[in-house]
């Protein structure tokens, strides 16, 4: 009964796992949307800035970016998406994470002052049963709705 | 250092791991005094929150002392006693600048994992599953506080260790219960679960001016410990129906905010309690909204249910009729720590709030797979199980 438990939950595990790698896959396939976040900061403060702190500066000319005032003070829209011209990024889902962990990041940045990581300190141990938990968090930041 | 370890669905071992380091500027290295048990442990334990990895260190109600500061760290230095607060808050996002701390945008290292689930992520905490970060836990001698100028907060001399430790998460918790619920002067307040958040949200109640608190559990020693050290009135519900006795206590009206403090493992009684357990057992559903189900049918017209008990995932058989046909308020949160814990530091030196009895069994780290056994089947009258890294 007990291993049926364990296994019972690990499925749940699993799940999550091929869940989020599901949607990493299926990424390449849609449509491609901007990845969008708001910023609390006020619009005047950072629209004007050239080089935006983080990767999301570094990929500034493979990207269309834009910014707009967000409703009721709440700081500035941004949207970003690779250029339609750029096949490279296109072709594949990479980029697309890519940008959304840089779009993380530089929203980390301009509100916070840093991006934080998690703790360096590995305690984890590799276990086959949780590998869709590794993948999942190997994805962490490039998946999810950003 | 020596760590308390997540090993598997019901497997606890402590384990000799790397110490923490300072990994962003704005981090602190707590060497941990003591650091407490917490209901919403035994979730991660019995594998109902599914994102643990063999290795975790669990853990995140807890307090120490500062042993290094990173670079970017204005508020605090080495040798401040602090508690800290268990969620971690970047104290830049929308959130956390409108003291919604536990919503923070920016401290979850794994956001699409909850983002995928929930549609937007919470923030991270500490020991609490790579869905909620990833963060080592402070089942530890030390661990890594990011943000620590938000997080982490000076305990007054008067407070001690063993007291100070709760005000990481019980105290703030039970506090969200009853501010987030809306508590008013006169109002009759009903908190289901008597474990130390229920204690707090029982106690909170009470300061917000609540004219009569009543709480429900089904062990005795926690109802008798709640009655002496809250000072509220007390139900077993293993011995009568909740229902009618709430009616009968609250003139026929019900009360007008029902808290509820238990979670996702939520015990009860008859067909129902047997139902939930089941389909949980079997994983068709992850959580058991027993209590919730009792405080939305118990809770007045145009009343107030606070969801204070950690939830996962799905229900079953949610009465949503009844909350739309009654009216009423229905909200829940994670505590917002940062919000709260300096009023209530504040509160605790001046002898309003009393944690000091939650703390039934004092332990050392390496005790800890017994302590948390002791917790998870109530035995030998255990509240809180409370460790001592450095002993």
């Amino acid at each position: 009964m007990a291993k049926t438990m364990r296994a019972a939950a690990m499925m749940g595990g699993i799940a999550g796992g091929v869940v989020v790698a599901a949607r990493a896959k299926s990424s390449v396939r849609q449509q491609p949307r901007p990845h969008v976040a708001t910023i609390d900061r006020p619009f005047d403060e950072i629209s004007h800035i050239n080089d935006l702190p983080g990767r999301l500066g570094e990929l500034r000319d493979r990207i269309d970016l834009r910014m707009s005032p967000a409703p009721g003070d709440r700081g500035t829209e941004i949207s970003v998406r690779h250029k339609a011209s750029d096949s490279s990024a296109n072709a594949t889902g990479e980029f697309d994470r890519e940008l959304r962990e840089a779009l993380r990041e530089t929203k980390s940045l301009l509100e916070a002052g840093e991006f934080v990581q998690p703790d360096r300190e590995n305690t984890t141990q590799r276990t086959i049963m949780g590998l869709p938990i590794d993948l999942a968090s190997s994805l962490g930041r490039k998946e999810g709705r950003l | 250092m020596k760590a308390l370890c997540w090993n598997g669905v019901n497997e606890l071992i402590v384990e000799n791991v790397d110490d923490p380091t300072i990994v962003n500027d704005r981090d602190v290295i707590v060497k941990v005094r003591k650091s407490s048990v917490c209901g919403s442990d035994l979730h991660l334990l019995g594998g109902y929150m599914p994102a643990m990895r063999k290795g975790d260190v669990i853990g995140h109600e807890f307090m120490g002392e500062i042993v290094e500061v990173g670079p970017e760290v204005k508020k605090h230095k080495v040798g401040d006693r602090v508690v800290v607060a268990s969620f971690i808050g970047c104290g830049g996002c929308w959130y956390c600048k409108n003291d919604l701390w536990s919503l923070c945008d920016n401290t979850n290292t794994n956001p699409a994992l909850t983002e995928t689930a929930y549609g937007f992520a919470p923030g991270g905490i500490y020991g609490y599953s790579h869905a909620l970060g990833g963060y080592k836990g402070s089942h530890a001698e030390y661990v890594r506080v990011p943000f620590a100028d938000f997080g982490a907060f000076n305990v007054p001399e008067s407070v001690s260790d063993e007291a100070a430790v709760f005000a990481s998460d019980s105290v703030p918790t039970g506090w969200t219960g009853a501010d987030l619920g809306g508590v008013k002067p006169g109002d009759v307040v009903a908190v289901w679960g008597c474990g130390a958040v229920g204690q707090m949200a029982a106690r909170s109640a009470m300061l917000l001016g609540a004219e009569r608190v009543i709480a429900i559990d089904r062990l005795p020693e926690r109802l008798e410990m709640t009655e002496k050290h809250i000072g509220c009135e007390t139900i077993d519900y293993a011995q009568t129906s909740i229902q009618e006795e709430l009616r009968e206590r609250t003139g026929g009206r019900g009360p007008d905010v029902c808290i509820e403090a238990v979670g996702m493992e939520a015990h009860g009684t008859g067909i129902g309690y047997a139902y939930d357990q089941v389909k949980q057992q079997l994983r068709m559903h992850t959580d058991r909204p027993t209590a919730v189900r009792e405080a939305i049918l118990a809770c007045r017209k145009g009343g107030s249910v606070f969801v204070l008990g950690v939830f996962g995932g799905m229900v079953d058989k949610f009465p949503l009729g009844a909350v739309i046909n009654k009216g009423l308020r229905l909200a829940g949160s994670q505590q917002p720590g940062q919000r709260y814990i300096p009023m209530l530091l504040e509160r605790m030196a001046k002898g309003e709030i009393s944690t000091d009895h939650l703390l039934t069994h004092s332990m050392s780290l390496d005790e800890g797979p017994r302590g948390y056994e002791l917790f998870k089947n109530k035995d030998e009258g255990c509240v809180r199980a409370v460790f001592s890294p450095q002993r």
